[in-house]
């Protein structure tokens, strides 16, 4: 976790259903006496969710209908710490930030609104994930101002549509679909819920909110779990297309979550000349993520 | 008998055959009441006493696309005016509105409504009075759903703050809506004199 993540330690269990009382029905023993929650149920996930947010990040509002996905909050903080690394310091207005596919949760323009009191643009192609994001932002007082919700007609465009004229943007960062097919989206989720019940405290899973496939969790939508030619496909067209957008946009990045595209996706980027670039790597537990970061300007290396 | 008491199901009035057929083209926006809706159209039920009044607010809001008036939440299919006036349909005045995703989305519409009318008269609506002139919001799926119990929570805190009473709005799935007579639709616009009960709290959302 990076250093300033205030989600190193375990949950507070007693604090967190003190600000959700919801919470409470959830929480379990766990084998060393401790107070856990049973982290394969989706319900329990969402509750822990609005928890923290509530506690921790005062969003008194934050929901999701069934069938998306549910993200866990200490992951999302730790890459909005590390983005805000890269961003010049010397600034003295808010960063402005674009979120790709940002998804019906929202979950880093409101998490980066206020932490950072980032101002956000966040963009999908699912309508229906617009539709709940946009209200979201409504519903929390104070995040309105600070968090526009743009619709992307085209999925074969990410920054097109979304960047306007005259907009420029500090960085971008996105969560993309890791998925190549569905096929491979539903095995990767069965492979995720065994691994929950093996190890059921492990802290932070991304477990997808559906109450009635209480078994596989495998819902989300599929924007939100796949793309033709998976997350490879996905960043390097993300990196073909930030060439035409690199007089409006700081610094690029994006979740990689497999280590075996680094290769490739250092290919991409050399081809692109772009001025500098890094690959950001991330802990939390056993588990290691990483994002990729570039930028076209040559007078702000990423180092 | 007592117009604010629900009647059961064993004491409504009767399924009615016959569909009540209203016009096609909205009298006021030009666009159609019955469909095939543009692809950004959504549909919103809200009931807040008299339709007349209700849906004249409504049709005048941006983003909106068509509204009609009707019948739900009640028993009797196909009720007629007069059906709900007795009293014995258990259905509630309503407004279907459809408005276009793009221009305005549901929460707008909420804040809207419990604005509009005094959401804590449980039977009645000012003068108007009886189980028709119910508040309800009739949601059309879980994020419908999960926004309008929000908003309720988030606007009884403010006539908490306000001292005023506890909302009685029904927030249930919506079941078939029942169109209303032709002559109740756009009532306001075809009778620019005729009666409008609407009043709000006075308590902003």
């Amino acid at each position: 976790m990076h250093e300033n993540n205030p989600h190193s330690g375990s949950y507070d269990m007693t604090a967190l259903s003190q600000a959700l009382p919801e919470l409470a029905p959830h929480i379990i023993t766990g084998p060393k006496g401790q107070l856990t929650l049973d982290f394969s149920n989706p319900l329990a996930i969402k509750a822990l969710n609005k928890a923290i947010l509530k506690k921790d990040y005062k969003i008194d509002f934050w929901d999701l209908p069934d069938g998306y996905l549910c993200p866990p909050i200490p992951g999302r903080v730790d890459y909005l710490y590390y983005l805000n690394d890269l961003l010049p310091h010397s600034n003295d207005r808010n960063a402005h930030v674009l979120d790709i596919g940002t998804g019906s949760n929202l979950i880093y323009p409101m998490l980066g609104s206020r932490v950072f009191n980032w101002r956000f643009v966040a963009s999908d192609i699912d309508n229906i994930a617009i539709n709940c994001a946009k209200q979201l932002a409504k519903a929390n007082k104070g995040l309105e101002k600070q968090i526009k919700v743009r619709h992307q007609p085209d999925d074969s465009k990410i920054f097109a549509n979304i960047i306007g004229k005259d907009e420029y943007f500090d960085i971008t960062l996105c969560n993309p679909p890791f998925h190549a097919s569905q096929e491979d989206a539903a095995a990767g989720s069965e492979r995720k819920n065994r691994n929950l019940l093996r190890n059921k405290d492990k802290r932070g899973s991304s477990i997808k909110t559906d109450n009635k496939k209480d078994h596989l969790n495998f819902s989300g939508q599929s924007s939100e779990l796949w793309c033709e030619g998976g997350e490879l496909a996905f960043i390097k067209k993300m990196i073909n297309q930030s060439a035409s957008f690199k007089e409006q946009v700081g610094v690029f990045t994006c979740l990689v979550s497999k280590k075996e595209n680094m290769v490739a996706i250092t290919a991409a980027l050399k081809s692109r000349d772009v001025a500098s670039f890094k690959f950001v790597e991330m802990s939390q537990g056993n588990k290691i993520s990483r994002f990729v970061a570039w930028t076209f300007d040559a007078d702000w290396p990423l180092k | 008998m007592d117009k604010q008491t629900m009647v059961t199901r064993g004491e409504s009035v009767p399924h009615r055959e016959e569909e009540i057929k209203v016009a096609s083209k909205h009298a006021v926006l030009g666009n159609v009441t019955q469909g095939p809706w543009p692809t950004h159209a959504q549909k919103a039920y809200f009931a807040l006493g008299c339709f007349w009044g209700a849906e004249r607010f409504f049709w005048q809001l941006p983003g909106v696309y068509s509204t009609s008036v009707g019948y739900m939440g009640g028993f009797t299919k196909n009720a007629t005016y007069e059906d709900v006036c007795s009293g014995k349909t258990a259905h509630t005045e309503t407004v279907m509105v459809v408005y276009n995703q793009e221009l305005t989305d549901f929460w707008t519409l909420l804040e809207s409504f419990w604005i509009a009318h005094n959401p804590t008269q449980g039977m009645k609506q000012g003068n108007d009075v009886g189980t028709q002139y119910r508040s309800a919001i009739f949601w059309t799926d879980d994020m419908q759903k999960m926004f309008a119990e929000k908003s309720m929570s988030l606007y009884q805190d403010n006539l908490n703050k306000a001292g005023m009473g506890k909302i009685t709005t029904e927030i249930k799935k919506a079941r078939e809506f029942y169109f209303a007579e032709d002559a109740h639709q756009q009532y306001l616009h075809k009778n620019p004199n005729g009666y409008c009960g609407l009043s709000g709290t006075g308590i902003s959302f």
